[in-house]
C-alpha cells in the first residue's frame, strides 16, 4: 500500500474515532461513578484512541518514515495524545468535564486535518534522518498535549472562580498537568539540543523556532514559580498559565509568519 | 471566594522587596545595558582561561555571599521568587524581541541597530538581564546546597543544571571555533575559512575521495501557469515517480506515466537515456480530463544544470512538470591526515560527524546547482572545548525534569 492509499483511508479512521468519542462522552455524562456504563464509555473512548494510533502506525509504515514532519502529521499525534491524556487523567481524577474537553479538542484537530489535507510528501531531508528525531518530536507533542490540557483546566478554573464555585482540585490538576508538561517540555528542548549538536555541530543556534520554544519553556517556568510562591492565589497564576499557552501556540504555528521566519530550519512547509 | 495572600504590601524600597522592586531594579539594569551598548558596542567574547576564571569566581562568589550573608535582607531578595519571576519575564521580553526580528548572528548581512537588538545574544542589555537572572538562580541553588538535604536534590539538579548550562554555553562561546572547508574531489585541503572568509590553517588535512548523493524519486506536480506557483495542497498534489507508478488522479485529471527515464537528456524534443553528468529525470505522460475527455500528451522533465526542464500545458490554468529530486542522503568519502602522521579513511554523512584531533567534522552541504553531480563537498569543523561542561548541565537538567515528571506539583 502506498502512502496515498493510506491518506485516502484517513476519513474512516478519523470520523470513526470522533463518532466513538461522541458516544463515549454521551455515555460518560449519563453514567454514575464506578458503574458499568462508565466502564463501557471508557472502553469506547479507548477504541477511538486505538483507531488513531492504528492510523499513525499504518501511515508510518507506508511513508517509510515517522509521520512527524508536516503540521498535518503532527496534528494526528496531538489528537492521539490529547485523547489519551484525557482518559488517563480521568482514571486518576474522575473529572467528566475534562474528558469532554480533551476529546472535543482531539476531535477538532482531526477535523482540521480532515478538511485541510496536508501535502502528501514522503521526502525527509537528511538532517531529519536521525535517531533523535522521533524522541524529540514525540516528547514535544506529548508536552504540548499536557500543557494544552493544563490551560483548559486553568480556563475551567477561571470559569468556576467567576461563579464562586472554584474547588481546590481544579487548581491542583492545572498545577500537576503544568508541572508534568514542563518536565516533558524540558526533555524535548534538551533532546533537540543534543540532536542539533550531532547534526549541525551546535546545540543551540537561536533559530526562531528554538527561540520561541525557549520562550514557551520560560513562561511555564514563570508560572511554576508564581504558583510556588503563592500556592493559594487564583486569578494571576491561572491567567499566567492561560497566557503561556498563547506563547506555545505562537511557537507551534505562528513562527512561520514572523519576520524572522526565513532564518528558521523548523518551518514545516515545503 | 477570596483567599488571603502571604504577601504584605510594604512601601516601595522598604524590605522585604517584592515584585515592584525586582522589576524596577531589572529594568534599571536593562537601561544601563542599553547605554553601554550605545556607547561601546557589543559584548566582546572572553577566551580561555579568562572565561574559566569568570565562571569559577561567579559560582564561588555566590557561595561566599550565601555563606556569610544569607540572612541579610538584600541576599534574601536576591534569591527570592519575585526576583526570579521579574528576571525571567525580562529575559522573556528580550527573547520575544530576538525571536521576532531577524538576527545578525544568523545572517551577517543584517545591520546592527544602536541598542544591539538585532544581535541580542551579544548585546549588553541581554548580558545584564541574564546576569541578574543567573545571580538569582545561583543564590537560590546555594540556599538548597548549604545546608544539604536529600529532599532538595531535585531542586538542585534543576537549578544547578540550568545555571551550569547557561553560564558554560555563554562564557564558552568565546572558545568555540567554527570553520568551513571546501573539498573538491581528488584534492587534499588543509585550509579552512571562518565566517568572515578569513583563511585558517589547520593541524589536519582532508582529502575528498568521492562525494555522493542518493535522491528521493522526483515528484510530479501541477503549477499555476500565471504565477508559476506549485499546487501543494490536496490529494495527489505531489506524486513521487516510484518505479511501479502507472497512473493517478489529481482533481479532474487522470495522469498516466507512459514512459519514465531517471537519467535522460533531450534530443530534438524527445528524451533519451543519457548516462553522463547533468542527466535529468523525464517522463512521457498522458493526461485525460475525466469530465471533458480532453487528452494532453507530452514530455516533462526536471531539468539540470546542463539543460532546462520542460513542462506541459494542461489547460488555460495549469501546467504539469517534474520537481527537481530532493536529496535523501549525501555523504563524502574522505581521508583524514593529522600532523602526527595518522591517517583514516571514512564516510562523512549528515547526522554522523567524525572526530579528529579535537575537532568534530560535519557534512554541511554541496554545490546545489549541480545536485548529485556536485564535485564540491562543504564540511564544517567545530572545536568546542566547553561542550563537556555544557553537557554536564544538560544531563543534570534531564535528571531534574525526570524528577518533576515523577513528583508533579508535590515537589513544591
Amino acid at each position: 500500500m502506498t502512502h496515498f492509499d493510506t491518506w485516502v483511508t484517513f476519513p474512516y479512521f478519523s470520523v470513526g474515532a470522533i463518532i466513538l468519542w461522541c458516544i463515549a462522552g454521551f455515555l460518560l455524562f449519563k453514567s454514575e461513578k464506578k458503574s458499568s456504563k462508565e466502564k463501557i464509555a471508557l472502553l469506547v473512548a479507548l477504541g477511538g484512541v486505538i483507531m488513531i494510533g492504528a492510523f499513525i502506525t499504518i501511515l508510518w509504515i507506508s511513508l517509510e518514515r515517522p509521520p512527524l514532519r508536516t503540521l498535518g502529521e503532527t496534528r494526528l499525534w496531538y489528537g492521539f495524545f490529547l485523547s489519551a491524556v484525557g482518559l488517563i487523567a480521568y482514571l486518576r481524577w474522575r473529572y467528566k468535564w475534562f474528558v469532554g474537553y480533551s476529546l472535543a479538542m482531539a476531535s477538532l484537530f482531526l477535523l482540521i486535518t480532515l478538511s485541510n489535507p496536508d501535502t502528501y510528501n514522503k521526502a525527509l531531508m537528511p538532517a531529519l534522518q536521525s535517531p533523535w528525531f522521533v524522541p524529540h518530536v514525540v516528547v514535544y507533542i506529548f508536552a504540548y498535549a499536557l500543557l494544552a490540557a493544563s490551560s483548559l483546566v486553568a480556563f475551567h478554573g477561571l470559569y468556576q472562580h467567576s461563579k464562586n464555585q472554584l474547588v481546590q482540585e481544579t487548581l491542583d490538576m492545572a498545577n500537576n498537568l503544568a508541572y508534568i508538561g514542563l518536565g516533558f517540555l524540558t526533555f524535548g528542548l534538551l533532546f533537540g539540543a543534543l540532536w542539533a549538536k550531532e547534526a549541525w555541530g551546535h546545540y543551540w543556534t537561536w533559530d526562531p523556532k528554538e527561540t520561541w520554544a525557549f520562550l514557551t519553556w520560560l513562561s511555564y517556568l514563570t508560572y511554576v514559580h508564581l504558583r510556588y510562591r503563592h500556592p493559594d492565589a487564583i486569578k494571576k497564576p491561572l491567567w499566567a498559565l492561560a497566557l503561556s499557552f498563547g506563547i506555545l501556540l505562537i511557537c507551534w504555528f505562528g513562527v512561520n509568519y514572523l519576520p524572522s521566519a526565513q532564518q528558521s530550519v523548523h518551518t514545516y512547509t515545503q | 471566594m477570596t483567599r488571603p495572600t502571604h504577601e504584605q504590601r510594604t512601601p516601595l524600597w522598604q524590605f522585604p522587596w517584592g515584585y515592584a522592586e525586582s522589576f524596577i531594579f531589572g529594568i534599571g539594569l536593562f537601561l544601563t545595558g542599553c547605554i553601554l551598548q550605545y556607547t561601546i558596542g557589543s559584548v566582546k567574547a572572553v577566551h580561555y582561561p579568562l572565561n574559566m576564571y569568570f565562571m569559577l569566581t561567579f559560582w564561588f562568589g555566590l557561595g561566599f555571599v550565601h555563606y556569610f550573608a544569607k540572612k541579610t535582607s538584600i541576599v534574601k531578595w536576591l534569591r527570592s521568587v519575585p526576583l526570579a519571576v521579574a528576571s525571567s519575564v525580562l529575559v522573556l521580553v528580550l527573547v520575544v524581541v530576538m525571536g521576532t526580528i531577524p538576527q545578525a548572528s544568523y545572517d551577517p548581512t543584517i545591520a546592527l541597530d544602536p541598542l544591539g537588538f538585532s544581535n541580542m545574544t551579544e548585546s549588553w542589555p541581554f548580558a545584564f538581564v541574564m546576569f541578574l537572572m543567573l545571580t538569582n538562580l545561583g543564590l537560590a541553588t546555594w540556599n538548597r546546597i548549604l545546608p544539604f538535604k536529600v529532599k532538595n536534590l531535585g531542586f538542585i539538579f534543576n537549578h544547578l543544571g540550568l545555571w551550569v548550562t547557561v553560564v558554560a554555553a555563554g562564557l564558552g562561546s568565546g572558545d568555540l571555533q567554527r570553520l568551513s572547508m571546501d573539498l573538491y574531489e581528488g584534492k587534499t585541503e588543509w585550509k579552512a575559512y571562518d565566517k568572515d572568509l578569513n583563511d585558517v590553517e589547520l593541524p589536519l588535512a582532508i582529502k575528498l575521495n568521492k562525494f555522493s548523493i542518493t535522491e528521493f524519486p522526483p515528484k510530479i506536480a501541477f503549477a499555476n501557469r500565471e504565477t508559476g506557483k506549485v499546487m501543494s495542497k490536496g490529494e495527489n498534489a505531489f506524486v513521487m515517480i516510484d518505479p511501479d507508478l502507472k497512473a493517478y488522479l489529481y482533481k479532474d485529471w487522470k495522469v498516466e506515466i507512459v514512459k519514465y527515464l531517471y537519467e535522460s537528456a533531450p534530443v530534438n524534443g524527445i528524451y533519451q537515456q543519457f548516462n553522463d553528468d547533468g542527466a535529468a529525470p523525464a517522463a512521457l505522460i498522458k493526461l485525460t480530463n475525466q469530465k471533458t475527455g480532453k487528452i494532453v500528451e507530452g514530455w516533462i522533465c526536471a531539468g539540470s544544470f546542463r539543460f532546462d526542464g520542460a513542462t506541459l500545458q494542461v489547460d488555460d490554468e495549469y501546467e504539469i512538470g517534474i520537481l527537481p529530486p530532493e536529496a535523501k542522503k549525501f555523504s563524502s568519502n574522505v581521508t583524514l591526515y593529522t600532523k602526527d602522521g595518522e591517517q583514516k579513511t571514512t564516510d562523512l554523512e549528515v547526522n554522523y560527524p567524525i572526530e579528529v584531533g579535537g575537532w568534530k567534522v560535519y557534512q554541511l552541504s554541496y554545490d546545489e546547482r549541480f545536485g548529485r553531480w556536485s564535485k564540491l563537498s562543504v564540511v564544517e569543523l567545530v572545536r568546542d572545548p566547553w561542550l563537556p561542561v555544557v553537557y554536564i548541565g544538560i544531563f543534570m537538567m534531564m535528571i531534574g525534569a525526570a524528577y518533576i515528571i515523577w513528583t508533579g506539583q508535590k515537589q513544591a
